[in-house]
């Protein structure tokens, strides 16, 4: 599970350019839980996973996985902990290694490395049996360069990289909006069943309210650096995507109650 | 598709060229629609351009002899082409296809019976009909303020009360046993022949409902009310001179005032809307607790929801509205003085639901309130307010056209019966 408690985190402080991003973010994700972020531009749904994945140090505020405070742990040793996938299907994988040398780095994450023969023939067989999960043909082409895939089959093989040893928390950060409509298809339900099958918690940037719907169990709504809105359990459950633009819409409204409308509403409103 | 509107009476014909199939007919119904909100309730399509009519093209040509008829108004089909012809009558629907001569008798018919009996021209560009119902007609107020705003809620701060079909109102409430059942749910409500809709205090947009049916009788657990009861004394029907005007709230309660020849005044509407300015509780009052501020800025923005924008256009509202220009009101906390007609002190809500065309003529209350609310869920509940604030404001609620129920009234501190 992950807690966060009062994260904050302001860019450019004290300059022109200020922004804050998080603004106080508590936030606990049970074991287990599959949850999705969803904001506008701006909102800080991903420094809120860059914050987690510790591509910075918050100014304020813990950060916990499985209980271990890992706030002032630096990136390389929160990887132990964290599953990663981007949002560039190149960003996760080597272009010039073949698919069994990407792999396996995957399988080695975290560990100590030595000088013995990395790719022997019963890991080559376990690769191969774990991509043939991906029903993509991969498993034949192991000494293929990564470079040689499409995105979607590179994204794919990121996915199943990034969860190979079973993270104690997965974070997407809109890892299919780079894809074409198919292959961002085939990934969004590949991470479904590999969420579900692994039970991994996971958190998920997307920016599209039909995959916020669908896939998590619970979804996280930003604005402003805060987090405005939750619907988890029942409520979730019931959600579908005008729920989420009307939720959109109270929070703009919400802005539009300005001091001069408040002093409206007082007199008018009984 | 094309359109060309020529209006021949009270009927307007509609000359469509082109094909009326799936990828047309929403278009070809948002068309007509539009002639229909223009006032013409006796509509006639000149097929005599029309090239294709498939099932999707029918069921669209359906859908508005329905919604004609509901209103006692007429649809038909005239100069069908051989094809568009054939289609109809192998599908079953000749009596949609009218002859020249039948068009023109109906026609001079039509136009003799809804002859309006317009009075006067208060308002520049709308058309009032005021129509007498009941000389004598008046309606009894009374109000339950136990609870105080924005003061936590109490257990004695709240009444039940049954709203019959003869008991209209508005006010903060929530179904519930009792006050601690309804706490978490407590929102604007509003009540009109034997329908019952509030909007539930969870932030939710979506307004919840209960409807008189046989011995069921919808109820509310209500913690502040306006409610009357009694005989309306007019109706008022209001229509636009052109395409583009509409009529302002406060001279829409000046106008009811003026019919009713009163100083104060209860009134259902049932209006189509240009745009509406309001405000709803977010979140209940009854989980108010004593060291919160909700009407204090920006704590408020917890509490209440402001519309942002004028919205709801083209939709229809039932809107309750109970307004005073009689000075011994001035203390009564419900009613609110309208920035724009400071002399009046008003209190209004409105349920919004889908567009449904209203009946020309006069019209009885009960069957038009159903007939609204028929296969039809209503999509939003606002109390209406006037944004006066300089440059920015959004104004004041309008409407293009309604027909409004009226009496004068008068308070009273007995219980209802």
């Amino acid at each position: 599970m992950i807690s966060i408690r009062s994260l904050e985190k302001t860019f450019f402080p004290n300059t022109p350019n200020e922004v804050r991003a998080l603004c106080g973010i508590d936030l606990d994700i049970p074991e287990g839980c599959f949850a999705g972020i969803i904001g506008t531009n701006g909102s800080g749904k991903s420094t809120l996973l860059n914050a987690i994945a510790g591509a910075f140090e918050p100014d304020q505020g813990e950060i916990f996985i499985d209980q271990q405070n890992i706030t002032h742990w630096a990136e390389h040793r929160r990887a132990r902990l964290i599953g990663r996938v981007f949002q560039n299907p190149f960003a996760g994988t080597a272009a010039d290694m073949t698919i069994a040398e990407n792999v396996v780095m995957a399988m080695r994450r975290g560990c100590k490395r030595g000088l013995g023969l990395a790719l022997r023939h019963s890991v080559r067989d376990e690769i191969a049996d774990r991509i043939r999960s991906l029903k993509m043909g991969l498993e034949n082409r192991l000494d293929n360069p990564m470079g040689t895939l499409s995105g979607g089959q590179r994204q794919a093989l990121t996915l199943l990289m990034a969860t190979w040893l079973r993270p104690h928390l997965l974070l997407l950060d809109e890892h299919t909006a780079a894809l074409d409509p198919k292959s961002a298809a085939q990934v969004a339900e590949l991470t479904l069943e590999i969420v579900r099958r692994e039970k991994l918690t996971a958190l998920m940037v997307t920016h599209s309210m039909q995959q916020a719907v669908q896939l998590p169990e619970h979804i996280i709504m930003m604005h402003r650096g805060q987090i405005v809105r939750q619907f988890g359990g029942q409520e979730k459950a019931r959600v579908r995507v005008p729920d989420l633009l009307a939720a959109f819409d109270h929070v703009r409204r919400r802005e539009q109650l300005d001091p001069a409308v408040a002093e409206i509403l007082a007199k008018q409103y009984v | 598709m094309q359109f060309e509107t020529t209006i021949k009476g009270n009927c307007a014909v509609l000359k469509v060229t082109g094909r009326l199939d799936a990828a047309w007919a929403d278009h070809f119904h948002g068309a007509v629609q539009e002639t229909i909100r223009d006032g013409h309730h006796h509509v006639q399509i000149d097929a005599s351009g029309l090239e294709y009519l498939s099932s999707a093209g029918i069921r669209s040509l359906l859908r508005i002899q329905r919604e004609l008829a509901a209103v006692k108004g007429s649809f038909g089909i005239i100069h069908a082409s051989t094809f568009v012809a054939d289609t109809l009558r192998l599908s079953g629907l000749q009596q949609l296809m009218l002859s020249e001569p039948e068009h023109s008798e109906k026609e001079t018919m039509r136009c003799e019976a809804v002859a309006p009996c317009v009075e006067v021209q208060p308002v520049p560009g709308i058309c009032f009909e005021k129509h007498p119902i009941a000389t004598k007609g008046r309606i009894t107020v009374r109000r339950n303020c136990r609870w105080k705003p924005w003061q936590p809620v109490h257990n004695d701060d709240a009444v039940e009360i049954s709203f019959t079909r003869n008991v209209f109102g508005l006010g903060i409430g929530a179904p519930g046993k009792d006050v601690d059942d309804a706490r978490t749910r407590f929102g604007e409500f509003i009540a009109a022949s034997g329908h019952l809709v509030w909007l539930p205090g969870d932030g939710e947009d979506t307004p919840d409902y209960l409807e008189q049916a046989e011995r069921f009788v919808p109820r509310l657990q209500v913690i502040q009310s306006l409610t009357g009861d009694g005989d309306f004394s007019h109706l008022l029907r209001f229509s636009p001179e052109k395409k583009g005007n509409f009529l302002n709230l406060s001279d829409l309660f000046l106008q009811i005032l003026q019919t009713t020849q009163s100083n104060a005044a209860a009134m259902i509407g049932l209006v189509e809307v240009e745009g509406l300015v309001g405000a709803a509780i977010s979140r209940s009052p009854g989980l108010i607790q004593a060291t919160d501020r909700p009407a204090d800025f920006p704590e408020i923005r917890n509490w209440l929801r402001f519309c942002g924008e004028r919205i709801h256009r083209q939709a229809q509202a039932l809107v309750v509205a109970f307004l005073s220009r009689d000075p011994a009101h001035v203390s009564v906390s419900d009613l609110s003085p309208l920035p724009s007609r400071p002399g009046i002190r008003a209190h209004a809500h409105a349920v919004i639901l889908p567009y449904r065309p209203l009946q020309q003529g006069i019209l009885e209350l009960e069957p038009s309130v159903r007939a609204v609310f028929e296969d039809n869920e209503p999509i939003g509940l606002l109390h209406l307010i006037e944004d006066d604030r300089p440059a920015i404001g959004l104004g004041q609620s309008a409407f293009i056209r309604g027909a409004c129920w009226c009496a004068p009234f008068q308070f009273s501190k007995e219980p209802l019966q």
